[in-house]
């Protein structure tokens, strides 16, 4: 796991520092190959995540020349002098994807299969993303009082609602949004035969599934009534 | 006169009725957040100095200073080069921002990424401009709720342009009140409006680059979608029953995108019964493909297993993106899609189905039913591999190895290895559900086997017969079979298969 990474300046060898989590085992595996200038070297560290909460990409290019004029001024980043030195911040878009064995196992269907155990509860989060007010608070209502018994028959397990809020930003969704884990698209399916009007069930986009402690997170949308 | 107090009454009447109703409407209609009219005193600090010199409403800016309401609450109070003095807070500063009525010095603008926090940034509108111009390729990540959401494409620049009369979204903002200003025209034919708050966070990302790395693919063309071919229905996996079919996508050239750009969405709609008149739900199973267009008519399939209406069609609210799309019974959809990018110009999307459900379910663990928040994977949530994983998933590989094996007895000694690597996985587990999932698998293999082994037996027998009539048998493939049958005999479920099992090992001896 990745935190950050530095550049330690000195007149006759910088150093390049990476702070994180590591796993010894994997060192032989980390390759230094030179780029087609002199200034540029790439670094791969296979097997490695960025923790997002304190990197915000998951790849980092850099060079060892003069830190450039910055060309953005922002309250925080004049506060972290230390992070002058990267050049350039970029999305994950930018390399082919490593893909683990254990992410390999996760991403096929059948072998995911393999990989989860059966589990007696279903989290949900329930958030208000209309522009009406409580619509969170309306839908939990519905789904506790109304169709709780409904949802947990046709999915052989228990329904709780963990949470209910509003998004932070300013975002309305036209259709209720359900997002689920890979292995729940059954249950989140059968919550959505038994909710009221249209819904778009989408798998939790793999930058939030991390973070998302609930099983699934209902987004409650303009046309909920 | 009577009329007129009448009037008067009548006129308050109704003012007061409209006001409360417009303001009852305006209560329901306003958005849980508003725009915060404080801040905290470091940013308010930093604002002052960032106003400072500028112009409002063409008014110069002689000074500006930080006042605050209580203890965490500051804003700013300005002086004006007419003398004047003013409180500003800051949901007015960004108003201002937004309008144009607040300009900064030295062609730069003032920024609130956020539509809810006070955050500010400062664009450099200059240094903006030398690198969109220097720029060859543009990052684009898809925002939240996008199905894309977290991803990118790299995509190669045609030109930058800044806003101008003649352009549709010329003084049009965004769903923050942002005024859109650039245009990027993007060499797939699309274009990105920016607005400066855009720009900002484009800038802080890195989206622009002028020299690509060498293993990065630039997009600089959408995929056309030629035609679409059905891939029959096949075996994907005895042990469990799955069965796999799918719909291949052909395009005109190589795809260069992986197919986690692929993604699929479950969309319900409610349709009108021709029949009874009534609402129906309907559920449309849809793989979206970004960076694509469809042309010409592309045939599509009425049926194709248990997917209905197969087509593909335009996506109409985002730009150079195509669906395919099916109509599905939700009782039906047991795994999701599983997309596949091939070498002949085409993405394969993999469809599954089970006859048997309880074969798909996981393990139940009893003895977990009080520990909602016990892990549901057999993995650590750290990312870092332990002995039954990296076990395990070898166990798991050798299945799977397997399975695509055609000859049934080498399919067999590869299912007695993976048996092998199930127990060693099982004998490091550390918690419940890595064994409980382990030997689900082992129960799963042993299941199998009997009805595999006495179908190899029988056929080999059978092949022997034919080819070599009169010849001697072979006395290490009896050896190797009669292993077999023994352990079939051990686990065989059902009175026939011990009937065939104790036939064949007579026949064999």
């Amino acid at each position: 796991m990745l935190d950050r990474f530095k550049l330690i300046p000195d007149k006759r060898t910088p150093f390049l520092s990476f702070e994180g989590y590591f796993d010894p085992g994997q060192f032989p595996n980390i390759q230094i190959i030179p780029g087609n200038k002199k200034s540029e070297t790439s670094v791969i560290l296979p097997n490695t995540f960025i923790d997002s909460e304190k990197s915000d990409s998951r790849r980092l290019t850099f060079a060892l020349r003069k830190p450039k004029k910055k060309v953005v001024t922002t309250i925080v980043e004049e506060e972290d002098e230390e992070d002058h030195t990267v050049k350039e911040v970029k999305t994950d878009a930018l390399s082919p994807r490593v893909v683990s064995p254990r992410e390999e196992m996760l991403l096929h269907p059948v072998t995911a299969l393999m990989s989860y155990r059966q589990f007696d509860q279903l989290n949900v989060a329930i958030l208000n993303a209309s522009p009406k007010r409580n619509g969170a608070q309306r839908m939990a209502a519905m789904l506790s009082k109304r169709h709780k018994r409904d949802i947990e028959k046709r999915m052989g397990m228990k329904l709780k609602i963990v949470n209910i809020s509003s998004v932070r930003e300013q975002e309305i969704l036209p259709k209720t949004k359900i997002y689920f884990h890979a292995n729940l698209l059954k249950e989140a399916l059968k919550l959505a035969q038994v909710l009221p009007g249209e819904q778009v069930l989408e798998p939790v986009p793999a930058a939030r599934a991390a973070k998302l402690a609930t099983d699934v997170e209902i987004f409650v949308g303009k046309n909920f009534e | 006169m009577w009329k007129f107090l009448w009037g008067r009454i009548l006129n308050k009447t109704v003012l007061i009725l409209t006001l409360s109703t417009v303001f009852l409407l305006a209560g329901v209609s306003t958005p849980a957040f508003a725009f915060p009219e404080y801040t905290s005193r470091q940013k308010a600090l930093k604002l002052a100095g960032v106003l400072d010199k500028g112009y409002l409403k063409s008014i110069k800016i002689s000074s500006v200073f930080v006042k605050n309401k209580g203890e965490d609450d500051y804003y700013l109070q300005a002086i004006l080069d007419d003398g004047s003095s003013r409180k500003w807070l800051i949901d007015r500063i960004r108003q201002w921002t937004q309008t144009d009525e607040l300009i900064l010095s030295n062609n730069r603008a003032l920024v609130f990424p956020s539509p809810e926090s006070t955050d500010f940034g400062v664009l450099e509108k200059n240094d903006f401009y030398r690198t969109v111009l220097n720029a060859t390729a543009f990052v684009k990540t898809f925002g939240k709720h996008d199905i894309l959401e977290g991803k990118s494409l790299v995509l190669g620049i045609l030109r930058f342009r800044i806003l101008q009369e003649e352009d549709s979204k010329y003084l049009k903002t965004n769903k923050y009140g942002d005024r859109y200003r650039y245009v990027l025209e993007l060499e797939n034919g699309s274009r990105e409006y920016l607005t400066y708050t855009d720009a900002f966070v484009l800038m802080q990302r890195s989206a622009f680059l002028e020299e690509v790395p060498e293993n990065v693919n630039v997009l600089r063309r959408s995929y056309k979608v030629r035609e679409m071919k059905k891939i029959p229905l096949q075996l994907e996996d005895e042990l469990r029953d799955i069965w796999r079919f799918g719909i291949e996508v052909v395009f005109d050239g190589s795809v260069m995108t992986s197919p986690d750009r692929f993604p699929y969405q479950v969309v319900e709609l409610k349709m009108r019964d021709p029949e009874t008149g009534q609402y129906r739900a309907q559920f449309f199973l849809q793989i979206v493909f970004p960076n694509a267009e469809k042309i010409s008519d592309v045939k599509g399939f009425k049926n194709h297993e248990y997917l209905r209406h197969v087509e593909i069609n335009t996506d109409v609210e985002h730009q150079k993106r195509v669906i395919l799309r099916a109509m599905v019974n939700p009782d039906a959809l047991d795994l999701p899609p599983f997309v596949e990018v091939t070498d002949r110009n085409s993405v394969v999307v993999n469809f599954f189905s089970s006859t048997d459900q309880s074969l798909t379910q996981p393990p139940d663990l009893p003895v977990m039913r009080s520990a909602g928040e016990l892990p549901r994977s057999v993995f650590t949530p750290d990312q870092l591999e332990t002995e039954f994983e990296t076990k395990y998933l070898e166990a798991v590989s050798m299945i799977r190895a397997a399975q695509e094996q055609m000859n049934t007895h080498l399919r067999i000694k590869a299912y007695f290895k993976a048996l092998d690597a199930l127990k060693n996985a099982a004998l490091s587990a550390e918690r419940d559900i890595q064994i409980a999932q382990a030997l689900k698998q082992r129960d799963i293999l042993l299941r199998a086997m009997p009805k595999l082994i006495i179908r190899n037996v029988q056929m080999t027998i059978l092949a022997k017969k034919l080819d070599q009539e009169g010849t001697k048998a072979d006395p290490e493939m009896n050896k190797e079979l009669l292993a077999q049958l023994v352990h079939a005999e051990r686990y065989a479920s059902t009175q026939d298969q011990q009937q065939k099992i104790a036939s064949l090992q007579s026949i064999l001896r």
